[in-house]
């Protein structure tokens, strides 16, 4: 990750599910081009230890509370850069057919959550990362 | 004059060919390892973490996935290797464009044996003289079922040839 090491890194996590909202297995594909995508816009990613997550949340349109299960991705980028890695995962969401990615920024020298939401509304879809 | 190196050609779930055969040693015992866990149906998100998880071996020391490792020979295995897993425990599904050989199609001389009847020397002799479709993988052969299968019919049919005779 060379010189923008040297910047106010923060550690991002985001979940990235491991099916789609009707249960449906996504292909091998879809999964690749996310993880080509973060290569080459943030030079890396990693998969944190205890994947996949399983979670709950309430649907803001139904009022339901729904399950699944995550991969729990982390790279490691700028402070400044966050923006952009929301509009990526926007871009994630939208073609995974997902309401949203939630994300959590932990700046790790002062120990402490920077920032942890769920980014924008879905973007359009891009295949930057399909290659 | 060194020695160039056997090939080992692995083919992708893509139908793409990697050459295994310049991978160090170590490197190709890792991917029999897990291989091998692969056909004990080992979990699809264990093996996916033996492979790009913190610390794991493809990663080589480095933090990241990054392109370069995801781009490199064993990595490229590795993950063939466990998104045929994946496929076949219905975890991910495939590519429209992927091959259709999975892994629940491919089996391991021990299996072949107890699936034929025979011993799995017999099974390997077979195997070597291309009577049974497979490959060499390190030290373990992974044989495609469907020719494990049409070798049990030929006696069965010769047996049945002889009875026509008759």
């Amino acid at each position: 990750m060379g010189e923008k090491q040297n910047s106010s890194l923060l550690a991002c996590q985001f979940l990235i599910p491991t099916r789609d909202r009707e249960g449906k297995a996504y292909s091998r594909g879809v999964f690749k081009a996310i993880q080509r995508g973060l290569e080459d816009r943030f030079d890396g990613w990693s998969l944190v230890s205890n994947n996949p997550a399983p979670g709950a949340w309430r649907a803001p349109d139904t009022g339901e509370v729904e399950y699944d299960e995550s991969w729990r991705y982390e790279i490691g980028i700028p402070r400044e850069r966050i923006g952009e890695l929301d509009e990526y995962l926007a871009e994630i969401a939208h073609m995974m057919g997902q309401k949203a990615i939630w994300r959590v920024a932990y700046d790790k020298a002062e120990g402490k959550v920077v920032s942890a939401r769920k980014p924008k509304k879905p973007g359009k879809i891009t295949k930057s990362g399909d290659k | 004059m060194a020695k160039e190196k056997e090939k080992k050609l692995y083919r992708l779930l893509s139908g793409k060919e990697i050459d295994l055969g310049a991978l160090p040693k170590k490197d190709l015992e890792f991917l029999v390892d897990l291989f091998n866990r692969a056909m004990n149906d080992e979990d699809y998100f264990d093996l996916q973490r033996l492979i790009c998880g913190k610390g794991a071996y493809p990663l080589k020391g480095s933090p990241h996935v990054t392109r370069e490792i995801h781009e490199s020979i064993l990595y490229q295995a590795a993950e063939d290797i466990v998104d045929r897993v994946g496929i076949r425990q219905g975890v991910i599904l495939p590519n429209e464009d992927d091959e259709k050989v999975s892994i629940e199609e491919i089996v391991s001389a021990a299996d072949a044996a107890n699936l034929l009847g025979i011993s799995r020397a017999a099974v390997i002799k077979a195997a070597q003289n291309g009577r049974i479709k497979g490959r060499k993988v390190g030290r373990s052969w992974a044989l495609l079922l469907s020719s494990v299968k049409s070798y049990r019919v030929a006696p069965h049919r010769v047996a049945a040839g002889r009875a026509a005779h008759r």
